[in-house]
């Protein structure tokens, strides 16, 4: 377990670098005329890797290079997809991404003085709420969601952001109090942004809050009983919800049979299955898919567009690499001491792992379809700088459980293990 | 830290890795059942736009015969002969996919989308336009015309699968549309036939009669003790109270004169046999209605259900290389309900295919495999890029009902009421089927018969229906004869 950090890093990001420039070498061709600009962006995409790449080597001398590779990796696959369906798009998306850097190296600094971090939950609490409460009268239609705020004709998505401060106040009470009776504040909380977000439509979003509270509650208490009530409890919740408002007992009907109703509800599931199922095992070949006809396509269903040109495997490649990026976020969870860090660490995995399921499992209809984001490859600032910020937490922890080890061996581990599979 | 601590986040690895784990196996899972029906889908507009960027390759029969190819301008023409463009119809489809043939779902194939990214992007850089891949069926084209020459002028369908592999050799339908008149048909200058862009081979959704008899059979052996060796008696009809549907003793139902009081209704046997004792084996070879009614009312409504739905009754049908239906029951509610579902009546429906799959499984020990329509895809060049693979369906019978069925319906063409299925060197095997389709016999009965081969060198199920041609063993089954009569001409 203590030699898991420094696993060929190197190597995979000579793959993940090389699978960028074939596939922004192919993009280039793949117009009636030649695409100069592909090849600009191709560099562009590669340095802005190179350079997370090299800002955690800086910042970080034990960090996890393998999970930043990944992540670079999830971006960079991100940048290709925008800039097949849209240059312009793409150009935004690479502006996002610097600034993801950006809000990657804030927190990165912030976790280096956690207690810092501790005396800032409660005021993000109330701004998240805040906000959270304003949206529902100043907020923007987005998709049947009103979870758009515009701020200096910027537009926002504040609910990305409150899922971080939701994992920091969770982890900052849970570290310190582990029964029901003292974290019902931190409890009341999370039932409010879940309940608030329902109100918004942003059904997503409130699925995954809840998801991610409950697998913080067991990890860091370890009761499974008032885990199992709570899930229960928010069963009762999305049982009453079907009851309550239309529009998830529209989405649930649409989950059960999207061809009975292709012409109108069922239109976006039953595009993104036909798209991965066009797609087969091996895909159409980058720009050969026809990705525009599933609404949605930059943002929700990203999968589905990744699947249809690069085949199923690929899509299965994909839910692997976010499978290892959170075993390794969990790992560092369990190599840190201080428990408020460890839980910080584990709660931007958990969102990372949750959110990934729930948005991969809707496209495919394993699960009914919610609108939620891609983690580090749809296409939106708020989400993308959000992700990097999570993935800023599990790296600060993996650096600071890594120190902690090496300290008490006062030896450093060698380099060992190949590289994992990603192109 | 302690070790309980840290457990916490241990079993919520755990939960993680099983959550991914889910996710990539329901994705192999639903592309691997559903991919092809959902990339034939006719909403699948990518398909449409792929059209008119490729040529699309051919389709010919097994022995070679062209059925359905692209001029260099890429319209698509068929068979120039018109039995065989008519018989083959169904299996190939149309060119807009108002029909879901070969066309509509081998068009991955057919399209090309199963080409490896180099050579499309190959074409790319050429001016060349793309060709699709050649596909051959494996049906029959003169055994397809052959049969729907015998159907015609009724309606209804023949299909005959190899039952070790699963190879549709005959799939025809009538009455058929002409492929080359879609657009004639679309807009209405040409008239079309009822129901002849629906093909009855694997959509026709029928009253089985009698042959769901073989249901009922697998129920009894299924849940009755000893049911192959225990005498049944056949007495005459069955009576019922016509407002409740209880059975009622024969002597209240009928007056002195033999006649049906009012208030009364009776399940009667063909022309008012009484067959006395009799076994199951037996009873199935003269289509005994008294034994199979007995026998549905002794095992009840639920047990008959189960015993259908496991034979796949109500079920649904993805196969990847055909679109088929399944039948479906409705459960009986009452005495006289359950008695005719159990003879294959009330509202009992089954598919030709389904019926055909069920005899395959007899025939094939048990085990039913996939019915499969495309033996092979080869590119513009003749290299053969896939085979047929036969893949088994499901084991559909277990212990020794298959075996017990085939000796019954072996018995049913040497000496009952499929005598006229006899063909000289062959040891058919068959059950008839009558249909009533009108409670007022303003219509008559569709004929149905279905059967297999029991000769290891000539492994085939075939499944007859003519609509509204009359009584089962008179009709259907010599037409039965004769198609395999022509099948052992043709080298079969």
């Amino acid at each position: 377990m203590l030699k898991f950090r420094r696993v060929g890093a190197a190597k995979v990001l000579l793959a993940v670098l090389i699978f960028v420039m074939a596939a922004f070498i192919l993009l280039s061709f793949s117009k009636e005329k030649f695409d100069a600009r592909a090849l600009l962006f191709m560099a562009l995409t590669m340095l802005l890797i190179m350079v997370q790449h090299m800002l955690l080597c800086f910042i970080l001398p034990n960090g996890d290079r393998l999970t930043g590779v990944l992540v670079g990796f999830l971006m960079g696959i991100g940048l290709v997809m925008q800039y097949r369906l849209d240059a312009d798009t793409a150009l935004r998306q690479l502006i996002f991404s610097c600034f993801g850097l950006a809000a990657m190296v804030i927190m990165l600094m912030l976790m280096k003085k956690p207690i810092v971090l501790m005396y800032l939950r409660i005021p993000a609490a109330i701004i998240s709420l805040g906000i959270l409460g304003a949206l529902m009268f100043v907020g923007k239609e987005s998709g049947g969601a009103v979870n758009w705020i515009s701020i200096g004709g910027i537009l926002f998505q504040p609910s990305e952001f409150v899922k971080i401060a939701m994992i920091i106040v969770l982890a900052g009470a849970m570290s310190e109090r582990t029964s029901l009776r003292e974290l019902i504040v931190p409890t009341l909380f999370a039932v409010a942004v879940c309940a608030l977000l329902v109100l918004q439509r942003d059904l997503g979003a409130a699925m995954l809050m809840a998801m991610v509270y409950m697998l913080m509650f067991y990890a860091a208490t370890c009761k499974l009983g008032t885990t199992l009530l709570g899930a229960a409890a928010c069963g009762v919740g999305a049982v009453a919800s079907y009851y309550l408002f239309d529009h998830v007992k529209r989405r649930v009907a649409v989950w059960r049979d999207p061809w009975a109703m292709y012409s109108t509800s069922g239109y976006q599931i039953a595009q993104g299955l036909m798209a991965i199922a066009s797609g087969g095992l091996l895909g159409m070949g980058l720009g050969l898919g026809s990705p525009k006809l599933i609404p949605a396509y930059r943002t929700d269903y990203i999968f589905a567009v990744i699947c249809e040109e690069f085949g199923i495997v690929f899509g299965i490649g994909i839910i692997a690499i976010y499978l290892i990026i959170v075993i390794r976020g969990c790992m560092a969870a369990l190599s840190v001491k201080n428990r408020f860090v460890s839980l910080c660490a584990f709660g931007a995995s958990a969102l990372i792992a949750v959110q990934a399921f729930i948005i991969i499992g809707g496209v495919i209809k394993l699960i009914p379809l919610t609108g939620i984001t891609m983690p580090f490859v749809s296409y939106g600032g708020s989400s993308l700088i959000a992700f990097m910020m999570l993935h800023g937490i599990i790296q600060a922890a993996s650096d600071i459980g890594a120190g902690v080890l090496e300290r008490a061996l006062g030896a450093d581990d060698g380099e060992e293990e190949s590289g994992e599979d990603d192109a | 830290m302690t070790r309980n601590k840290n457990g916490g986040i241990k079993a919520m690895l755990a939960v993680f890795i099983a959550m991914f784990v889910l996710l990539a196996g329901y994705l192999v899972y639903i592309i691997d059942v559903y991919g092809a029906y959902w990339f034939a889908s006719p909403y699948n507009t990518r398909v449409t736009k792929q059209k008119n960027a490729v040529i699309a390759g051919s389709i010919s029969d097994r022995r070679g015969v062209t059925l359905a190819e692209s001029d260099p301008d890429g319209a698509r023409h068929y068979s120039t002969n018109d039995e065989i463009r008519l018989s083959c119809a169904h299996a190939v489809g149309d060119s807009s996919n108002q029909t879901l043939g070969a066309q509509a779902l081998l068009s991955k194939y057919l399209l090309g989308f199963e080409q490896k990214t180099g050579d499309r992007l190959s074409y790319l850089f050429s001016d060349e336009k793309r060709h699709g891949d050649n596909v051959s069926l494996t049906i029959d084209a003169k055994l397809n015309r052959y049969a729907y020459s015998l159907l015609e002028p009724n309606a209804g369908a023949v299909i005959v699968m190899n039952y070790k592999t699963g190879e549709v050799l005959c799939m025809t339908s009538a009455p058929a549309f002409d492929p080359e008149k879609m657009d004639a048909y679309l807009s209405g200058d040409e008239p079309l036939a009822d129901g002849a862009m629906v093909n009855r081979a694997t959509m026709g959704r029928y009253t089985p009669g009698s042959t769901f008899k073989l249901i009922t059979a697998v129920a009894a052996l299924r849940y009755l003790p000893d049911a192959e060796n225990r005498v049944f008696v056949c007495d005459g009809p069955l009576a019922f109270d016509a407002a409740s549907g209880k059975q009622v003793s024969l002597a209240e139902a009928v007056d002195s004169d033999g006649n049906v009081k009012e208030g009364y209704a009776l399940l009667k046997d063909f022309e008012d046999e009484v067959h006395g004792e009799i076994t199951l084996s037996e009873a199935m070879k003269h289509s005994c209605n008294h034994t199979f009614a007995c026998i549905a009312l002794e095992i009840g409504a639920d047990r008959l259900m189960k015993t259908a739905e496991s034979l796949g009754i109500g079920g649904e049908y993805a196969f990847s290389e055909l679109v088929a239906y399944c039948g479906s029951m409705e459960k009986p509610t009452t005495d006289f309900e359950l008695a005719w579902s159990g003879v294959g009546q009330h509202k009992d429906i089954i598919t030709p295919i389904q019926l055909c799959m069920l005899t395959a499984g007899i025939a094939n020990g048990g085990v039913a495999m996939e019915p499969k329509i495309c033996l092979s895809v080869s590119d513009k060049s003749g290299n053969i890029k896939k085979r047929l693979t036969s893949e088994e369906y499901k084991e559909l019978f277990r212990g020794n009902e298959a075996e017990f069925l085939a000796e019954a319906m072996r018995g049913v063409v040497t000496g009952g009421t499929g005598k006229n299925a006899a063909v000289d060197g062959l040891s058919v095997c068959g059950k008839t089927g009558t249909a009533e389709v009108s409670s007022s016999g303003k219509f008559k009965p569709h004929a149905w018969f279905t059967g297999f081969v029991a000769d290891a060198a000539h492994p085939y199920a075939i499944t007859v229906i003519i609509e509204n041609g009359g009584g089962g063993g008179k009709i259907a089954a010599p037409m039965a004869a004769t198609v395999l009569e022509k099948m052992m001409e043709l080298g079969y």
